[in-house]
């Protein structure tokens, strides 16, 4: 156990900053099922925070709650002070599950989310440029329906970075990816914390964590059992899956 | 309009998508000409106007509109019905919510709407056969009433904590409405049937409608008209409920939360008589029928005890209202006749829209045998249920009355039928499996086949009948349905034999 950085259920609304996430006390339940429960953190601008825990956590419904699709039953999130469902157009979501509208080719896809954006015209070549950093250009006239999973997963990303979000949101990236794919949303998303903007990440796989994340928020049965940087939470055990192990088996 | 432009864009470069696909496909735009090219006949042929209204068709047509206007209003959920794209894209999106909320309840008033030339397939014929009324007007009144039914399911989401009362108090409304309506209809005997209709409201209106009547067309314009505003209303307020979208699971890949959710369902603690349907393994199918167990135990647990319980309730006072019918003289074919039309209606508009789904699982690749005897194997159990379910009340019907040989015959008559509906269902989908033409095209088309197979099947009984007697029709009748249908069954698996199945999501329902 790390008992510095063990806070389950601690009220955070009094040592706060105004610039980034903040989630206070955030719930969500389903039925008799609590989804999350009592959760607050912190995402700092410039900063990665990786969402972990395991299967069942409640790392996906709080992304889900942050990115509108799950109304909370308690609980608040601010983004820059300001409560999170006003601020819809500085986030940027990225889903598990890399779902396309199948009959719209790559280049619609950006045009659509540009109109729901109303970004300013110009934004066709900041797309083109995203196109090429993740090596989607050459596809940009194929439709959803005809891109490989791993391609779909980019063109998500594309989609969530063009509107230069100051909140990015993002579930399990690395879910059908190959290697170089990997390394561009890596180093995708080291650009955009470059930029200035918060990142939230949820992930399974460790390792991603440790290459990128700046801290780490980690989830049990949803509701928060530690937090901190990745030298706080491994100072006890050595390594994030000897700390994360020893904090979710031992709850 | 910011909002609107974005949902605007994504709806018209979707919707050049899908004529460009269509285009490129042939095949597609052979059956789509011919759909349209019988569509166009049959309304040109429905434009004589009707003299005299004293039609049991209207009396149908009027208890559809109840049925469509009901139904459609009960189904009112707090879950909106939205595609993972628009999960991944559109909610999430700066759109504002309110606005996303009208765009998925004016798109699914707009797929309802579809349906309505699938029922002008069914209905403009028998109009035009008794005389026909004008399929225009047809057309308005069942498009309002589908466009009705949708804007109050959803006004109701935005009424909060009043919906689950109000809708029990709409259900009790149509209830009412139609057991006021029947006991009327009986009252009146064989003669007057669509002045009685007429004469009771809110039947009067959809009657005055039917017939062109400027009052009713006005009426259900303004009903409609007004529903939707309410809807539009409400949309903002929906959205302060809390609105769990649909389909998130798919966003979570089926893990995490869902699997939680099954270990708490998993860990209640079920009543005794829960426990003793869940543990039952035996069921009926080996080999190649090994779907027909699957099936079988599926609807099993979904249907018992109290579904089935419900079915008897409906057998015995079927028996009861035909007793008392056939004391005044109400002729017995009336009501057969009305479920036979309703099963054949919702057993077509509910076979595989979704078939590719089901075929892509495991369950199918890794049972053995032929394909037409394991589509055989699916659909059977289905057909029981439902079948044994319509025909049950139709018997009740004509055991009241004391037809107990008609009754005794119509059973396998109407599991034939059933069959065959189905059948065509299935060849329906092996012919058109693509997700845009299911929800379009294809229904269309399954509608017109199921047509054709019926009235062929009905032909062989109206001869076998008038030569030798209701039992020799029935047989008959019966023989040449589960013929059609093995005919559609082999056409369907030489299709679907040759289908590939490993990316059903990308282009097949």
């Amino acid at each position: 156990m790390i008992g510095a950085v063990f806070r389950p259920g601690v009220e955070r609304k009094g040592d706060v900053t105004m610039d980034g996430l903040q989630v206070e006390r955030l719930g969500k339940q389903y039925g008799d099922v609590a989804a999350v429960r009592d959760l607050s953190f912190a995402v700092k601008p410039g900063e990665i925070v990786g969402l972990l825990g395991p299967n069942g956590a409640g790392k996906t419904t709080t992304l889900h709650a942050l990115a509108g699709l799950v109304h909370p039953t308690s609980g608040r999130a601010y983004l820059d002070g300001v409560p999170i469902e006003r601020q819809k157009a500085l986030v940027g979501f990225v889903p598990e599950q890399p779902e396309v509208f199948p009959l719209l080719t790559v280049e619609e896809h950006l045009g659509f989310v540009a109109r729901a954006y109303s970004l300013a015209p110009g934004w066709e070549e900041t797309g083109r440029a995203i196109l090429r950093r993740l090596h989607l250009e050459e596809v940009g006239d194929r439709v959803g329906g005809a891109l490989s999973k791993g391609m779909k997963q980019k063109l998500l990303i594309a989609c969530a970075l063009l509107h230069e979000p100051r909140l990015l949101l993002v579930d399990e990236p690395m879910v059908g990816l190959d290697p170089a794919g990997q390394r561009e949303l890596l180093q995708s998303l080291r650009e955009v914390r470059a930029d200035g903007a918060a990142v939230l990440l949820s992930t399974h796989i460790l390792s991603t964590a440790e290459e990128i994340c700046d801290r780490v928020v980690i989830l049990q049965r949803g509701h928060l059992i530690a937090e901190g940087t990745l030298q706080e939470i491994t100072a006890q055990s050595g390594s994030l899956q000897e700390a994360f192990l020893g904090l979710t088996e031992a709850e | 309009m910011k909002g609107y432009r974005a949902l605007l864009y994504l709806e018209w470069r979707t919707l050049l998508a899908q004529l460009r696909q269509l285009a490129r496909a042939r095949g597609r735009l052979v059956v789509y000409v011919l759909v349209i090219a019988y569509l166009v006949f049959i309304l040109s042929q429905g434009r004589r106007t009707m003299p005299h209204f004293e039609h049991a068709a209207s009396v149908y047509a009027v208890a559809l509109w109840l049925l469509l206007l009901g139904l459609g209003a009960l189904g009112g959920r707090r879950r909106l019905l939205a595609r993972p794209a628009d999960l991944a894209l559109v909610v999430p999106s700066a759109i504002a919510p309110d606005r996303i909320v009208v765009w998925t309840l004016l798109r699914t008033a707009v797929s309802q709407l579809r349906l309505l030339v699938l029922v002008a397939v069914f209905w403009v014929p028998q109009m035009a056969a008794s005389g026909g009324v004008g399929w225009g007007v047809l057309l308005y009144g069942v498009g309002l009433t589908l466009i009705t039914a949708m804007a109050i399911r959803y006004s109701l989401l935005g009424l909060g904590a009043w919906g689950p009362p109000l809708r029990y108090l709409l259900l009790a409304l149509c209830a009412g409405l139609l057991l006021y309506a029947g006991a009327s209809l009986l009252r009146a005997g064989t003669a007057g049937l669509a002045t009685a209709a007429a004469a009771l409201w809110p039947l009067g209106v959809a009657v005055s409608a039917l017939h062109g009547g400027t009052l009713g067309l006005i009426i259900l314009g303004l009903l409609a008209l007004g529903a939707l505003a309410l809807m539009v209303l409400l949309a903002q307020r929906i959205v302060s409920l809390g609105v769990d979208w649909g389909a998130l699971p798919q966003l979570s890949g089926r893990r995490g939360l869902a699997a939680r959710q099954q270990a708490a369902l998993a860990a209640q603690t079920p009543g005794r008589a829960t426990r003793r349907r869940y543990r039952r393994r035996d069921w009926p199918g080996r080999g190649d029928f090994a779907l027909f167990g699957v099936e079988l135990a599926r609807l099993y647990r979904t249907l018992w005890p109290l579904t089935a319980l419900l079915i008897v309730a409906a057998w015995l006072g079927a028996g009861v209202v035909g007793e008392l019918a056939g004391a005044r003289g109400v002729p017995w074919p009336v009501v057969p006749a009305f479920i036979a039309y309703i099963m054949v209606l919702t057993g077509a508009a509910a076979t595989s829209m979704n078939f590719g789904q089901v075929l892509a699982t495991p369950l199918w690749s890794q049972t053995p045998g032929p394909m037409g005897s394991k589509l055989l194997a699916w659909f059977l159990p289905g057909v029981l249920v439902a079948g044994i379910g319509w025909a049950g009340v139709a018997c009740g019907w004509l055991i009241g009355m004391g037809q107990v040989a008609v009754a005794a015959w119509s059973l396998p008559l109407a599991l034939g039928l059933m069959l065959l509906v189905r059948a065509v269902g299935v060849l329906g989908w092996a012919l058109l499996p693509h997700a845009v033409d299911q929800r379009s095209i294809a229904v269309w088309l399954r509608f017109l086949v199921t047509i054709v197979a019926v009235a062929i099947a009905a032909g062989f009984f109206a001869a076998a009948y008038l030569l030798a007697g209701f039992g020799t029709g029935a047989v008959v009748g019966t023989l040449a349905a589960v013929g059609e249908a093995y005919v559609c069954l082999e056409l369907s698996q030489t299709r679907i034999s040759s289908m590939d199945f490993v990316r059903p999501s990308e282009g097949r329902a």
